[in-house]
């Protein structure tokens, strides 16, 4: 337990201290620690599997296979830089938002099963060691989608050490998903309904819904793949009585539903991010909570679009009615957005830029999507790099630049200080080309022929290969900006208050970083958590600020980037 | 979309209206323009019927999309400059929770838009599905690395009797009433224009899936189970290539000059079609030198105007004039064969990628064909159809020219896995494959390392590695190669046994020096003896 430095539940105290490293390190049932361990972690694989796309494009350069020694290791850099970016990143980044997040927010003191939420963490490392110990006994080559029987008979063991390294990142998910359905249902305090909640929170909930409904399908269908591999059954075996289109059945029914794990959490933060830094109410409340349900559901059933080339051909139209059905809700979310900032008062900062650049680029994948829905088209399309730039506009343009609107936008309440805004409007303006130079001519090249995962291709695409890939290194190169910022800041950052963008959610109604248990006494949430513009509201944020002290940067963020300064 | 007016419901109707109408105009104008983007450089041209339907479609798509996007992203950035706020001013927006109309607007738009997307996309799915009549059936096999095509073709009655007469009618399928085919294997896939065609997929391994981005056309083929494509085939204007020309005229003459050395009809068959008999005719017929001056008559014709058929009276009236009076008396029949096999333009198709789309592997990348499309059905028969039976009906006595044709034709899934790049005489191979043992200079290879780890003579360990290729592993590859088998002639990696002693022979002559690596009757010995042991 890291309590011992922290201040008496009730007692008043001027600035909360920042947990030590050691507790970071450590077994620990604090949900801000947890939280925290979560994100780093997911930020190191961040890195790895970021390094590995630059070889994949370095590799890209030309349109032999020169860098690397083989086709397979080729295949193994796409596969593990895929699952990596998936189940070590982005789904665990966004489980280290909602776990230091969701209790804040619903003023509670911790997660429901404390235990839990840290067992569930510390499945991540030893499952990511597991991926990694792959390169030593052949590594894993068949893609992060793993379509026997190319990932049974015809891969090297490092396929089974995948597949076990999945099964503990699926169960973490479980675990964690279980622990914020329970925390949402229950713990909410007194006077917030369902539709009082920040959307970030209807956002977890949802998501959570989708994992633990889902999850134990890719369980199920790692299970069989590992008893074909170790075991000698035959489920996928067509020589043998199996059938090679089962696994895809049971694995699109996860990893569909599995896109919007990845994304809604995102759809959660924008909620939160425009309407704060537009200084006016969410638009359509009802309508984006109950939009992200909708998604959540009509998400079980459009799990077969990813199979239009080798489902039966009948069976595919069923499918393509229910996947162009989800563009509606998603368009909802899209337009209510757009009214949230309209007329409002923007704040451009670093968070505001990568919440707006989100809602930029995820149009464009958003499009793209329905595009795809479309069975004659997609037969076109499908496995070509149309369908890569597709995925890395919802997942890069939509959930990676969520998160890092995230990291901007709630930096300051879990160090106390704020990241240097010269930096980040540098790292959004070189993440933003370098995302747009990189995914833009990737559509050109799919349709004119390109498939994917291949490292060598016609010599005819060279040319905007190569746009592609010096792109790709501004992006990669744009990252270390973002880490030395967030490395940096923790020292030499601003000190930000308890509620610099003046919000009105409860996780702001505490110090900066919050204390042992989270707020001192009990948290009174405002009746709208984005009720700005109106009189209560200013009286409530005033009331919260005299009380936690801390002058609002408010003022000064209006329009002029923050000066770095030291402390 | 104007938003900004929702709060205030003082605001003219009309002027909300009238603003409406003119962004909807402007971003259908916006999405048209877009949707043209198509044409240029979004897809490539088309070589199939359906691809026309599909491309339509997209357009439609591109347009819808394009609006969509029009409305998005102007609505933002606008939103951007005019909302951005105003230094020093640190007062909150207005407090709108949301418009009830607005909203149902923005839900039901997108879900008639889906609707409409949704009826439209199925009646082209119905349609270039369809089956046509007259459909030709080619069965694909995709293995790792490497696609092959087989068909059965009809053979004509002049064909028949070559095989009769050189014993090989048991390599023809049918009887005498209704006429024979032959079964031939190719790694090209040969159609000809406006034919529809039907693929028969099978998979030997992994899943793979057969993809031509110019035709929109593609399907996954599973092991385990047999798919099935349908499209028909476009032939488009070609540019006119001298360069093409100059390369297929040095050909035809190393034709002529290889028939005259060795007088064998295959030479100038398997170059010329059926065009090929004629020739050898004409040779008789005429001295060299008046040969040689008729065709290059021809020639000149043909290089000032490549678009004029050479069976055309206008072609050969101009031929005529340049030829010297002794020569512009000869019969119209012989003056239409030299037109006919020296007037053509180099190239009579137009060839695109067949590109494996699924993950199968290291090799994936270079798991590659061609799919040919033929100008009309006279050039498909002269081109591939009529030489193949021909070759097929007279091979060679050399047993390494015939392991090179055999090579060559694409029998063997050889090309996606092994590196070799020869041509001779009816025969060039073009491999690029990088995950098995490239193959050139392979018979000093065998007689040399391999001879010396194996224990074998170069023949026999050849001749091994075709049906146990992981008796011996080449260092630093693995055992990914297919096991031929010759017991069975329906299995789908049937080798007959002559196949692999001709292939034996051939790759026996790789190599750097000029002597020849192997004993021709130690394999026939090896050969009979593996077979009893196996």
């Amino acid at each position: 337990m890291a309590t011992a430095s922290y201040p008496l539940r009730g007692q008043y105290v001027e600035e909360v201290k920042r947990p030590k490293l050691s507790e970071y390190l450590r077994w620990s049932i604090d949900h801000k620690i947890i939280g925290v361990q979560y994100m780093v972690t997911s930020l190191f694989f961040f890195v790895i599997a970021g390094a590995l796309a630059m070889l994949i494009r370095w590799e890209l350069l030309t349109p032999q296979t020169d860098l690397m020694a083989s086709g397979s290791s080729y295949n193994t850099l796409f596969s593990i830089h895929g699952t990596m970016m998936i189940f070590t990143w982005i789904v665990p980044m966004f489980a280290g938002f909602g776990n230091y997040l969701i209790p804040l927010q619903l003023g509670a003191k911790d997660m429901a099963f404390p235990w839990l939420n840290a067992f569930a963490f510390w499945l991540i490392p030893p499952a990511g060691l597991l991926l990694i110990l792959g390169w030593f006994v052949g590594p894993a080559e068949a893609g992060w989608t793993s379509y026997p029987p190319l990932s049974t008979i015809f891969s090297p063991d490092g396929q089974t050490l995948w597949a076990l390294s999945i099964h503990l990142l699926g169960l973490s998910s479980i675990l964690g998903a279980i622990n914020f359905i329970v925390t949402i249902k229950n713990m909410r305090p007194a006077g917030m309904g369902w539709f009082q909640m920040p959307l970030f929170t209807w956002a977890i909930f949802a998501t959570s819904i989708i994992v633990v409904l889902a999850t134990p399908f890719l369980a199920g269908a790692l299970t069989l793949l590992i008893l074909d591999r170790v075991a000698g059954t035959t489920f996928f075996d067509a020589n043998n009585g199996g059938d090679v289109l089962l696994w895809q059945n049971i694995f699109w029914f996860y990893s569909h539903p599995a896109v919007y794990i990845m994304v809604l959490p995102g759809f959660g933060v924008l909620s939160e991010v425009l309407s704060v830094h537009s200084r006016k109410p969410i638009f359509g409340y009802r309508m984006i909570a109950l939009s992200s349900m909708a998604i959540a559901i009509v998400g079980f059933t459009v799990w077969a679009h990813h199979m239009f080339t080798s489902l039966q051909p009948e069976l595919r139209i069923p499918f393509m009615i229910t996947s162009m059905i989800i563009a509606v809700p998603t368009g909802i979310k899209i337009f209510s957005w757009l009214g949230t900032i309209w007329g409002g008062k923007l704040r451009l900062n670093s968070a505001m830029l990568f919440a707006l650049g989100f809602l930029s680029l995820f149009v464009i994948g958003g499009i793209t999507g329905v595009m795809l829905a479309s069975v004659p088209v997609d037969i076109h399309m499908h496995d070509t790099y149309f369908v890569v730039t597709h995925f890395h506009f919802v997942l890069y343009g939509g959930s990676v630049f969520g998160i890092y609107a995230g990291i901007y936008h709630w930096y300051p309440k879990i160090t106390g200080r704020l990241l240097n805004e010269r930096l980040g409007k540098l790292h959004f303006v070189l993440t933003y080309l370098g995302f747009l130079g990189t995914f833009l001519p990737m559509h050109i090249l799919g349709m004119q022929g390109m498939p994917r995962r291949v490292a060598e291709y016609d010599p005819k695409f060279q040319d905007l290969n190569v746009l592609v890939s010096l792109s790709s290194f501004v992006l990669g190169i744009s990252t270390f900006i973002l880490l030395y910022n967030m490395v940096v800041s923790i020292y030499k950052g601003k000190k930000a208050g308890a509620n610099p963008w003046r919000a009105l959610t409860l996780e702001w109604q505490t110090t900066s970083p919050p204390p042992a248990y989270n707020f001192v006494g009990d948290p009174i949430p405002f009746e709208d958590p984005y009720g700005y513009g109106t009189e209560a509201s200013k009286a409530y944020l005033d009331a919260m600020e005299a009380r936690f002290g801390g002058k609002p940067l408010i003022v000064e963020q209006s329009t002029e980037p923050e000066q770095a300064s030291g402390d | 979309m104007d938003l900004g007016n929702k709060g205030k419901s003082s605001v003219n109707a009309g002027l909300i209206a009238g603003v409406v109408a003119v962004l909807t105009v402007l971003l259908a104008l916006g999405g048209l323009l877009i949707s043209q983007l198509e044409d240029t450089v979004l897809l490539p041209i088309n070589a199939s019927a359906e691809s026309e339907q599909v491309d339509q479609l997209f357009r439609v798509l591109l347009g819808i999309g394009g609006a969509i996007f029009l409305l998005v992203e102007g609505a933002l950035l606008y939103s951007i400059i005019r909302f951005r706020v105003k230094k020093g001013d640190t007062s909150d927006g207005p407090t709108i929770h949301g418009n009830v109309t607005l909203e149902l607007v923005w839900t039901a738009i997108p879900a008639v838009i889906v609707l409409f997307l949704v009826v439209y996309s199925y009646q082209v799915w119905i349609d270039i599905r369809a089956p046509k009549e007259g459909e030709m059936v080619v069965n694909a096999t995709g293995a790792r690395f490497a696609w092959t095509f087989n068909y059965d073709l009809p053979v004509p009655d002049d064909m028949v009797a070559m095989f009769r007469e050189n014993d090989l009618m048991s390599e023809l399928e049918g009887n005498e009433e209704d006429g024979y085919t032959l079964n031939v294997t190719s790694n090209i896939l040969h159609v000809y224009d406006e034919r529809p065609v039907v693929m028969v997929m099978n998979s030997q391994d992994v899943i793979h899936a057969f993809w031509v981005p110019e035709m929109r056309i593609k399907q996954d083929l599973l092991p385990g189970r047999t798919t099935e494509i349908r499209f028909t085939p476009i032939a488009l204007e070609r540019e006119y290539d001298a360069e093409a020309n100059a390369v297929y005229d040095e050909a035809a003459d190393l034709a002529v000059t290889n028939y005259r050395e060795n007088g064998e009809l295959t030479t100038l068959v398997t170059f010329f079609g059926t065009d090929g008999e004629e020739v050898a005719r004409l040779l008789e017929t005429y001295t060299i030198g008046e040969f040689n001056r008729i065709v290059e008559a021809v020639r000149s014709v043909r290089n000032e105007n490549p678009k004029v058929d050479p069976r055309s009276t206008s072609f050969t009236t101009a031929v005529k004039d340049r030829l010297t009076e002794n020569l512009q008396n000869l019969p119209e029949e012989d003056m239409l064969a030299f037109a006919s096999a020296f007037g053509t333009n180099g190239i009579n198709y137009n060839q695109y990628r067949v590109v494996c789309t699924e993950l199968c592997g290291s090799g994936h990348g270079a798991m590659y064909a061609y799919v040919r499309v033929y100008d009309s059905e006279q050039d498909y028969y002269e081109t591939f159809v009529n030489p193949t039976i021909f070759a097929r009906a007279n091979p060679p006595d050399d047993p390494v020219l015939q392991g090179a044709q055999i090579l060559a034709s694409g029998t063997y899934p050889c090309s996606g896995c092994h590196l070799l790049q020869e041509s001779g005489d009816g025969f060039t191979i073009d491999w690029g494959g990088l995950t098995g043992p490239a193959l050139e200079g392979v018979g000093e290879r065998a007689a040399t390392n391999r001879s010396n780890s194996t224990g074998l003579a170069p023949e026999e360990y050849l001749f091994q590695s075709l049906y146990i290729p992981g008796a011996y592993l080449v260092p630093g590859f693995n055992n990914l190669m297919n096991n031929f088998q010759f017991g069975n002639p329906d299995g789908d990696l049937y080798m007959p046994v002559n196949d692999a002693k001709a292939i034996v022979a051939y790759l026996c002559s790789l190599s750097e020096s000029s002597e020849y690596a192997c004993d021709l009757e130690n394999l026939d010995a090896y050969a009979a003896s593996f077979i009893d042991d196996n």
